[in-house]
C-alpha cells in the first residue's frame, strides 16, 4: 500500500516539477517584456537578461498612454475592442452555421464548394492585399472599420473547418433522434449540435479575438485617421529606426495590450473544460 | 445474418437513400454566408491576382500582359525562388512536427483535472498571444543576440568560447525562428485540449475495467477519437507553415543572405519592395499549387487513419 | 447540377473582375483630367484669390516616431491659424509599413495630397507621373525658394521637374566617442582623414581597448561603397545617370572596398554582420553601450537621437577621403521630401502649406530641425542660436560638409531595392568568407545589370 502512495506522490512531484521548469522557459520571454516595461531605457538594452528592474519606472506607462498628438491609448484600446468584438462574434457565429451545412447536410455541389473553401486558405494574403483594397475602395469603405469587420460575418474557413471536425465527433444518432422528435435542420443545429460543440466555439472565439487583436496590415491599409487606429497599429508608431524610440513606453503599451487577450483566455478556458459535462449524454 | 444478406440490405438502403437524402435548400441556406462572402470578397481578388500573375505590374502604372514569362523566369533563372522554397520546406518539416508533438504532449498533461492546471494552461498559452508585434522581435533579439540572455547564461557556465549571434549567424538563424514557432505551440495545444475533452470519460473507465493499460488506452481510444482533430491540426499547421511570414519579417528580414527567406517573405519583397507585383502573384499561385498538393495528399490519406463518429460503419 | 453551379460562379466572378478592373482604370484617367484642368489656372493671381476663400481639406501623410508626430501636428495647427479655410486629414504611421501603404494607395488611385517622400523612392513615383511638378510655383514665387541654395533643390528635381521639396539637409557622418579615443591614445579624425588613416585608426582602437573600433565600415555596404566609387571621378557612382546599368566599370574598386571590410572584420576591429544586423534602432547601437568607439556612419540628423541614447558627448566626422581622389565622395543629401500628388484637387493650398513648412519661422521653431538642417538660409541663421547642443553640432557639421562635398548623384532608379538586397547579401557572404571579393564583384555586376536593364524598356 505504501509504495503505491509513494508512487503517486512521486508522480505528482515529477508532474508539477517538469511543468514548472519547462514553464519557466516558456514564460521567460514574456517576463522579460514585462520587466522591460518598467526599466529605464538604457537598462533595457544594457542589462537585458535581468528580469528585475533596478527601479520601477511607472512613467513608461504614463508616457506611453499619452499616445500621439492628443490621441491617447484610451482611444486606441476602444477602437481595438470595437473591431475585435464585432468581428469575433461575426466569425464564430457565421462559421458555425456554415460548418453545420458542410458537415451535416447533403447537398449538390458540396464537395466542390468545400474544396473551394480549402483553396481560399491557400492563397497568401500579401497577394490579395491590393485587389481587396481596390474592391473596398470602390465600395467606399476605406477609412472605416468596415473592411475589417464586415467580411467576418461571411464565415472564416479556418473556423469552419475546425468546427466541422468537432461536429464529426458527434454521433449522427443524435441527429436522427431529434428528427424523429420533429426537429428540422435548424432545430437540430440550434438545439442539439451547438451545445455539444461549445469547446470548439470557445476555442474559435479565443483565436478570433487574438488574431484580430494583433492584426496590423489590415488596419494599416484601411484606417487612415489616427483617431481610428487600433492598438496594434498605434504600437508601431513608437519606433522609428532613424530617430528617437521610446522603448520604455513601447514595451509598457505592448504589455498592456496583452492584458485583454490574457483575460479573455483566462475567462473562457473553463468553458473548454466544461465541455465534458455535455458529452455525458451518451448514458 | 449471412454476409450476402447484409450486403444486400446495405445496397437496398443506398438505393432508397438516393436523391431524397439531398437537402439542397437547407444546405445552401446554411452555407450562404460563406458562399456570398466568397463570391464578393474572395473570388474577385483571387482572379485579379491570377490575372496579375500573367502581367508585368509595378503597382504604380497599369499591368502589361506578358503571358507565361513570370512563370518561366521563376523556374529557370530565379535563384532566390529556389532558396526560398528550400528554406520554407526545411521550416515546415522541422517546426511543424515538433510543434504538434509538444502541443499534444502538453495537452495530454493538462487534460487531467489536477490542481493548478488552469494556471498551467494559461502560462503555456501565453507565448502564443504575444504574436507578431515589434516587442517579440526585440525580445527574441535580446535573448538570442550576440549580447543576449542565452549567451550570458552560456558564458557564465563557461560553455561559450566566442560570442556568436544565434539570430544573425547563417548557421543558426533559421533555428531561432523554428524555436520561435515551436515555442508558440499554444494554439494547436488548445485545439487538442478541446478535442481531448470531448472524449467521454466512460470510454476510459470501461477500458480500465477491461484491463487496458495507459499505453493501450492512448493508442486505442485517445488517438482514434482524436484523429479528426489531429487531421485538422496537421492540415492547418502545414498551411500556416508554408505561409509563414511574420517571424522572418520582423526579426531577420530573410537574412543573413537569405538563410531565413521564407517563401511568403520573398513574395512580399517582390511585390511591395521591388514593385514586381505581377511576379509576386505568380509566386503566390505556385505556392498555392504546392500547398494544394500537400493538402490533397493529407486529405486522401485521411480515409485510412481518421476515424469519425459520424461516419457510417 | 454541379456543372451549372460552377459555370454560374465563374461567370459571376469574371463579370465582377472585369467590371472592377475596368472601373479602376477609368477613375485614374478622370482624376488625371481633373488635375490637368487645375494646372491651367495655376500661378495666376485668380487662383490665389480662390485659395483664401475655398473651404479645403488636405490629406497629408508622413512617417516618424512620437516626437515627429507631435511636432508636425502642431505645425498643422499653426498653419490653420494663418489659413483658416484649410482643414487637414493627417495620416501618420511608422516607417515600417509606410511604403506598402503608399503603394497600395497608388494602385487604387487614392494617394494623399501631400506626402513625405524619400530619395530611394522618388524617381519611381516621378517616372510614373504621379508627382506634381512644383517648378511653375517656384518660378512664380508662390513657393518661395529665394533663400535656398541650388544644392538643396537639385535633389528633388527628376526629369527636369521639381517633384520633391527638401525638408532638411543631412549628410553621412561618422560618430565617435572622444573619451575612448583619448584613453586609447588615438588622435581624433580630421577632415583630411584618408582610408589608410581610417584603417589604422580603427585597428589601433581595437587593439588598445579590446572593444570594436567601429560598428561598420563607414557608410556600410551601400552608401560607403558609393562614396568610395564617387571619389574616383565625377562620372562615377553606383548607378549610371539613366539608371539602366551600373555607374562604374572597374571591378577592382569593388574588390578594394570590400577587401577593406573583410580585413577589418578579420582583425576584429569591426563586428561580423550578425552582430550588426541585430541593431535595429539607435538605442541598440554599439557605441551607446560602449562596445564600440565609433558608430560606422549614419545620417547627420540622427546625431540628436544618438546623443540622447548615449548620454555622453559624442562628436561627428567626415567620411574618409581617398588619397589623390578625383573628387569628394561626400555629398549633401535631402533627408526627406514633401511631394504633392499629381491629381490632387487643391494644388495651390498644398503649395501654400509646403511653402509655410520650409519658410515660416514659427513652424521651424516647433520642429527644431528634427528632419535635418533647414534649407532656407534665413531660417538657419535665425534658428541656430536657440537650438540645443546636439542640433547645433549638426548645423556646424553641415557647414563643414558644404566645403568638403560634391554634388549628389542621380536618385536610385527602379530596381534599387532589389540591388540593395543583393549587395548586402554579397557583403555578408564575403564577411563569412563564402565568396572572395573578386568573385563577388563579378557576380554583383552580372546580377545588378540584369535588374537594371529592365529600366531600358
Amino acid at each position: 500500500m505504501k509504495s503505491i502512495k509513494q508512487k503517486r506522490i512521486l508522480g505528482t512531484i515529477l508532474y508539477h516539477g517538469f511543468i514548472w521548469i519547462f514553464g519557466f522557459f516558456m514564460i521567460y520571454p514574456i517576463l522579460w517584456l514585462i520587466a522591460s516595461s518598467f526599466k529605464d531605457e538604457a537598462e533595457i538594452f544594457q542589462k537585458s537578461y535581468s528580469l528585475i528592474p533596478s527601479s520601477l519606472h511607472f512613467e513608461n506607462y504614463i508616457q506611453g498612454w499619452k499616445g500621439f498628438g492628443d490621441i491617447t491609448f484610451a482611444t486606441f484600446f476602444k477602437n481595438s475592442f470595437v473591431i475585435v468584438i464585432l468581428s469575433t462574434i461575426g466569425q464564430v457565429a457565421s462559421s458555425a452555421l456554415v460548418a453545420y451545412g458542410f458537415a451535416r447536410v447533403k447537398f449538390a455541389g458540396q464537395k466542390l464548394l468545400f474544396a473551394c473553401m480549402i483553396v481560399t486558405m491557400l492563397l497568401p494574403s500579401q497577394v490579395l492585399m491590393i485587389p481587396q483594397y481596390i474592391l473596398f475602395s470602390k465600395l467606399g469603405w476605406i477609412n472605416s472599420f468596415k473592411p475589417l469587420v464586415v467580411p467576418s460575418y461571411f464565415g472564416y474557413p479556418f473556423f469552419i473547418f475546425l468546427i466541422m471536425q468537432f461536429m464529426d465527433g458527434i454521433p449522427r444518432e443524435l441527429d436522427e433522434a431529434a428528427r424523429i422528435d420533429g426537429c428540422n435542420q435548424w432545430g437540430i443545429f440550434a438545439r442539439i449540435m451547438l451545445p455539444l460543440i461549445v469547446p470548439a466555439l470557445i476555442t474559435s472565439s479565443i483565436f478570433s479575438f487574438y488574431w484580430k487583436w494583433q492584426d496590423f496590415f489590415g488596419p494599416l491599409l484601411y484606417i487612415k485617421k489616427p483617431n481610428l487606429y487600433p492598438v496594434s497599429l498605434a504600437l508601431k508608431l513608437f519606433s522609428d529606426p532613424a530617430a528617437v524610440t521610446d522603448w520604455g513606453a513601447m514595451f509598457a503599451m505592448s504589455t498592456l495590450s496583452l492584458v485583454p487577450v490574457f483575460l479573455i483566455f483566462i475567462f473562457f478556458q473553463k468553458y473548454i473544460v466544461e465541455g465534458i459535462s455535455t458529452t455525458g449524454l451518451k448514458a | 445474418m449471412t454476409n450476402v444478406a447484409s450486403k444486400e440490405k446495405k445496397q437496398k438502403r443506398k438505393k432508397s437513400i438516393g436523391k431524397s437524402e439531398y437537402n439542397n435548400l437547407a444546405g445552401y441556406a446554411f452555407i450562404s454566408p460563406w458562399l456570398i462572402g466568397f463570391i464578393i470578397f474572395t473570388v474577385f481578388p483571387m482572379l485579379l491576382a491570377l490575372y496579375f500573375s500573367f502581367t508585368k505590374y509595378d503597382v504604380l502604372s497599369d499591368p502589361k500582359w506578358i503571358g507565361l514569362e513570370n512563370y518561366k523566369n521563376m523556374f529557370t533563372s530565379d535563384d532566390r525562388f529556389r532558396t526560398a522554397l528550400g528554406v520554407t520546406f526545411k521550416y515546415v518539416f522541422t517546426a511543424i512536427p515538433l510543434r504538434l508533438a509538444f502541443a499534444l504532449f502538453i495537452a495530454m498533461l493538462f487534460v487531467q483535472n489536477r490542481k493548478l492546471v488552469p494556471l498551467y494552461r494559461t502560462v503555456y498559452y501565453l507565448p502564443s498571444i504575444i504574436g507578431g508585434s515589434v516587442a517579440v522581435a526585440v525580445m527574441w533579439r535580446q535573448l538570442f543576440g550576440a549580447n543576449g540572455a542565452l549567451n550570458g547564461v552560456l558564458s557564465s557556465l563557461g560553455l561559450l568560447k566566442t560570442q556568436i549571434s544565434w539570430i544573425g549567424n547563417p548557421n543558426t538563424a533559421l533555428w531561432t525562428l523554428i524555436l520561435l514557432a515551436v515555442w508558440q505551440f499554444g494554439s494547436p495545444m488548445l485545439i487538442f485540449l478541446a478535442g481531448l475533452k470531448q472524449i467521454p470519460i466512460s470510454y476510459y473507465e470501461s477500458a480500465s475495467i477491461d484491463g487496458a493499460n495507459g499505453f493501450h488506452q492512448f493508442t486505442k481510444i485517445t488517438l482514434p477519437m482524436l484523429s479528426p482533430i489531429i487531421f485538422f491540426n496537421l492540415v492547418m499547421q502545414i498551411i500556416s507553415g508554408f505561409m509563414a511570414f511574420t517571424e522572418s519579417y520582423i526579426i531577420t528580414q530573410g537574412g543573413p543572405f537569405d538563410k531565413t527567406l521564407f517563401y511568403a517573405l520573398y513574395l512580399f519583397q517582390q511585390g511591395f519592395q521591388f514593385y514586381n507585383m505581377g511576379y509576386a502573384c505568380a509566386l503566390a499561385w505556385v505556392l498555392l499549387a504546392i500547398m494544394g498538393i500537400f493538402t490533397a495528399l493529407v486529405f486522401k490519406s485521411s480515409n485510412y487513419w481518421v476515424y469519425s463518429e459520424s461516419k457510417e460503419g | 447540377m454541379r456543372k451549372k453551379l460552377l459555370a454560374f460562379l465563374l461567370v459571376t466572378a469574371l463579370l465582377l473582375t472585369f467590371t472592377l478592373v475596368g472601373c479602376s482604370n477609368n477613375s485614374d484617367s478622370s482624376q488625371n483630367n481633373d488635375s490637368s484642368n487645375d494646372k491651367s489656372t495655376n500661378g495666376t493671381s485668380d487662383s490665389s484669390k480662390g485659395t483664401s476663400d475655398q473651404k479645403v481639406t488636405l490629406r497629408i501623410t508622413w512617417w516618424g516616431s512620437q516626437t515627429r508626430h507631435d511636432q508636425t501636428l502642431e505645425v498643422l495647427k499653426s498653419f490653420q491659424e494663418k489659413y483658416p479655410n484649410v482643414t487637414f486629414e493627417p495620416e501618420y504611421t511608422a516607417w515600417d509599413g509606410y511604403w506598402e501603404k503608399i503603394a497600395t494607395e497608388a494602385a487604387a488611385g487614392s494617394l494623399p495630397d501631400i506626402w513625405q517622400q524619400d530619395y530611394q523612392y522618388i524617381k519611381q513615383y516621378a517616372d510614373k507621373g504621379l508627382l506634381l511638378d512644383m517648378k511653375p510655383y517656384s518660378d512664380s514665387g508662390k513657393l518661395d525658394l529665394s533663400n535656398v541654395d541650388e544644392n538643396s533643390i537639385v535633389g528633388g528635381m527628376i526629369n527636369n521637374k521639381l517633384v520633391g521639396i527638401n525638408l532638411g539637409n543631412n549628410s553621412l557622418c561618422m560618430v565617435y566617442d572622444p573619451e575612448i579615443f583619448k584613453q586609447a591614445g588615438v588622435s581624433e579624425p580630421t577632415p583630411e582623414l584618408t582610408w589608410e588613416d581610417y584603417i589604422n585608426m580603427v585597428k589601433t582602437l581595437h587593439e588598445k581597448t579590446g572593444i570594436y573600433g567601429d560598428e561598420n565600415i563607414p557608410g556600410n555596404y551601400f552608401h560607403g561603397f558609393a562614396h568610395y566609387i564617387r571619389q574616383h571621378g565625377e562620372q562615377y557612382d553606383i548607378y549610371s545617370e539613366d539608371g539602366t546599368k551600373l555607374g562604374y566599370d572597374n571591378d577592382k574598386w569593388y574588390e578594394e572596398f570590400f577587401s577593406m571590410e573583410l580585413d577589418l572584420v578579420k582583425a576584429g576591429a569591426i563586428p561580423l554582420p550578425e552582430v550588426r544586423n541585430e541593431i535595429k534602432s539607435v538605442e541598440e547601437s554599439l557605441i551607446v553601450s560602449k562596445k564600440s568607439a565609433m558608430l560606422g556612419a549614419t545620417n547627420s540628423n540622427q546625431i540628436i537621437a544618438i546623443q540622447k541614447a548615449a548620454n555622453r558627448p559624442l562628436k561627428m566626422a567626415l567620411l574618409p577621403k581617398a588619397k589623390d581622389q578625383a573628387r569628394e565622395g561626400q555629398y549633401v543629401k535631402p533627408s526627406m521630401f514633401f511631394s504633392i500628388t499629381q491629381y490632387t484637387k487643391y494644388p495651390d493650398q498644398a503649395i501654400d502649406f509646403v511653402n509655410y513648412f520650409i519658410n515660416d519661422m514659427d513652424a521651424n521653431k516647433i520642429m527644431m530641425a528634427e528632419r535635418g538642417v533647414p534649407i532656407s538660409s534665413q531660417i538657419r541663421e535665425t534658428l541656430k542660436p536657440s537650438l540645443p547642443d546636439a542640433q547645433k553640432q549638426m548645423f556646424d557639421y553641415m557647414d563643414i560638409v558644404l566645403e568638403n562635398s560634391s554634388p549628389i548623384g542621380p536618385p536610385q532608379p527602379a530596381g534599387h531595392a532589389e540591388i540593395d538586397k543583393l549587395l548586402k547579401s554579397l557583403e555578408e557572404q564575403i564577411c563569412y568568407q563564402q565568396i572572395t571579393p573578386a568573385a563577388a564583384a563579378v557576380k554583383f555586376r552580372e546580377e545588378a545589370n540584369k535588374i537594371l536593364s529592365q529600366n531600358a524598356q
